[in-house]
């Protein structure tokens, strides 16, 4: 890294009220809850597991809810939530209604072809680039860990 | 859904090269020329050689004298067309600009007919820059302005398009609009063009860089026509075009919304999840099992190819994890792709969706370009193959047996699927299959900078 270059900061402190990663998502807390708690909530077992080089990701609801456990790990490590393949009061479906839900947010990646990444401590979201105005920015997945 | 008529002129007659010097596309953008004057305005005064080269410059025509006249000569499409004469005087550039801007209207009108995509117009605004800060957060900045295209642009996207289709419409049932940047999208990066999964209106969108097209040929067929020491094949306005498109065929067919993973698998990257960057990313297969990752640990470093575990940690060259890739045994882009269980067709493989829509421009450019990926990367052409058949059934339709109703040829065109036209692919490649066991020169590839952003 350059001399004199800050650290990326996503624990900055102004992030800090809000949301945070013990809030979990309906009682779902990364590195707390286990698959079983997933399946519980969910009512449902997964769709389909996908072998990942050092875990496994479950998905629910037709891929609206996918779950990374890592080898060796008893509890879920990630949950990410697809809003359009998700009941629209599951989870917020624009920045705007992620603002108001969890709080400020950073943007750390313009660089993708799918949207703008913008993260908070324990929040990572992928959202549209284009439109400047945060109601018209869709969510096309939010990821919760323990950061 | 209707398949555009194809253009009898843009269809391949010859097999286009095999050269294939690459090169640093850094290099092209610095010392791009744009068309040299005519011979006989050599007499011209200084200001008027300015004055046509500037109108070159901006139209990317030739102005040619001839008799009394200038005329106007776009090469596209493997020859040089007149589009436009007038009188022989530096005084009638003007009207020839505007009668030129009449000729891209028309022109995107046509294309908007048959393909319902669209076009920038000059002034236009397209999103806000964004700047990267120190602590590598991001930022927007000042408006980007549009222009409108050139012919010559217009000319090369519409040979892509043909090849493209339908991958040209987007998921949420718009069609791709093509941007014409007048300022780089990502502030003071150089970069050819992206696709956008939504522009300012929430669409589809190809954005080409400042400087992407200046002075590079329209399509495949004009580059066996061009100065072969800057420009070799896939490098023309139908490539670049042909390679965001795929990026749109990737969007349209889900790979955002969980089909990636399966789909990279099947041409040699292995998905894991990233504890340090919290997001499940993707490793490149080694022959031995080993993996492979492009990255660095630090937004202002520069990244590098490193080998890795199964968490993507770097390692260094005893094989133990070496804790930040500057101090891991890096790699070059030659040695990764030889050690790669599925070889990258070209320079540019950081991810999979890069190595796959290399792949699918090669696959939908020309028969030569085809055969070049069935012989260097059968396994990539496979996976390139399989998603571009799901997609035309799913466009296009299917017969009886479940199988797309239209195939691609090995031209890169669609025809419709009978017992001839799979007798002919399947001839094609089982003929390019048996020419991989004799020995083929393959040029090396130099490193290609600042390529497709995607």
């Amino acid at each position: 890294m350059p001399d004199n270059v800050p650290e990326l900061q996503i624990t900055d402190q102004s992030l800090e009220p809000g949301w945070h990663w013990q809030d979990g998502w309906n009682g779902l807390i990364p590195s707390m809850s286990s698959l079983a708690d997933v399946c519980a909530l969910l009512q449902e077992e997964p769709g389909s597991a996908e072998e990942l080089a050092n875990g496994t990701a479950y998905s629910f609801l037709a891929g609206g809810v996918v779950v990374v456990v890592l080898s060796g790990d008893q509890f879920i490590t990630a949950l990410t939530l697809r809003p359009h393949k998700l009941p629209s009061d599951m989870v917020p479906a624009t920045m705007a209604d992620a603002n108001k839900a969890f709080g400020k947010f950073m943007i750390t990646d313009v660089k993708r072809r799918e949207g703008t990444i913008h993260q908070r401590p324990g929040m990572k979201v992928c959202a549209q680039a284009g439109p400047e105005q945060a109601e018209l920015q869709k969510i096309l997945w939010l990821e919760i860990f323990r950061p | 859904m209707e398949i555009g008529r194809q253009n009898e002129s843009t269809k391949v007659e010859t097999p286009v090269s095999s050269a294939d010097t690459d090169r640093f596309r850094s290099e092209i953008l610095s010392d791009a020329e744009p068309l040299a004057i005519h011979k006989d305005f050599a007499q011209e005064s200084a200001a008027v050689q300015r004055q046509i080269a500037d109108f070159q410059k901006e139209h990317a025509v030739q102005v040619v004298p001839s008799g009394k006249y200038y005329d106007y000569v776009l090469s596209a499409g493997g020859k040089d067309q007149v589009v436009l004469t007038t009188d022989g005087k530096p005084d009638s550039l003007d009207a020839a600009a505007k009668k030129l801007e009449q000729l891209v209207i028309e022109k995107q009108s046509a294309l908007t007919k048959i393909f319902s995509v669209t076009f920038s117009a000059k002034g236009e605004n397209v999103e806000k820059q964004w700047i990267q800060k120190p602590d590598c957060t991001w930022e927007r900045g000042p408006m980007i302005k549009a222009r409108s295209p050139q012919l010559v642009e217009l000319a090369g996207i519409e040979a892509a398009l043909y090849r493209a289709q339908p991958s040209q419409n987007n998921s949420d049932g718009t069609q791709t609009k093509f941007y014409f940047l007048e300022d780089n999208y990502h502030k003071n990066e150089r970069i050819l063009a992206f696709y956008v999964h939504s522009d300012k209106n929430g669409h589809g969108a190809v954005y080409y860089e400042p400087g992407a097209n200046l002075g590079v040929p329209a399509t495949e067929k004009d580059i066996e026509r061009s100065d072969q020491t800057k420009f070799s094949n896939n490098e023309s306005i139908e490539a670049l075009t042909l390679h965001e498109l795929s990026h749109s065929h990737q969007d349209r067919m889900g790979w955002d919304s969980g089909k990636m993973a399966g789909i990279a698998k099947e041409f040699g990257w292995s998905s894991f999840y990233d504890k340090t960057e919290n997001e499940t990313k993707y490793l490149l297969r080694g022959k031995k099992g080993e993996f492979y990752r492009y990255g660095s640990d630090h937004c202002k470093d520069k990244e590098a190819w490193v080998c890795c575990d199964k968490d993507g940690k770097p390692l260094d060259a005893s094989g133990k994890v070496a804790g930040s890739f500057k101090t891991a045994k890096q790699f070059t882009y030659d040695q990764v792709r030889d050690l790669a269980e599925v070889r990258p067709l070209t320079w540019y493989f950081p991810n999979p969706k890069e190595m796959f829509a290399e792949g699918m421009m090669f696959y939908r450019s020309n028969e030569e370009r085809r055969a070049q990926l069935l012989r260097e990367s059968p396994t990539l052409y496979a996976a390139v193959k399989k998603q571009d058949n799901i997609e035309s059934a799913e466009a296009f339709g299917k017969l009886a047996d479940g199988s797309p109703k239209y195939i691609r040829n090995s031209e890169g065109r669609w025809s419709e699927s009978t017992s001839a036209s799979r007798k002919e692919l399947a001839d094609f490649e089982n003929k390019v299959k048996a020419e991989k066991q004799k020995t083929s020169f393959v040029p090396p590839l130099r490193r290609r900078q600042f390529a497709y952003a995607g």
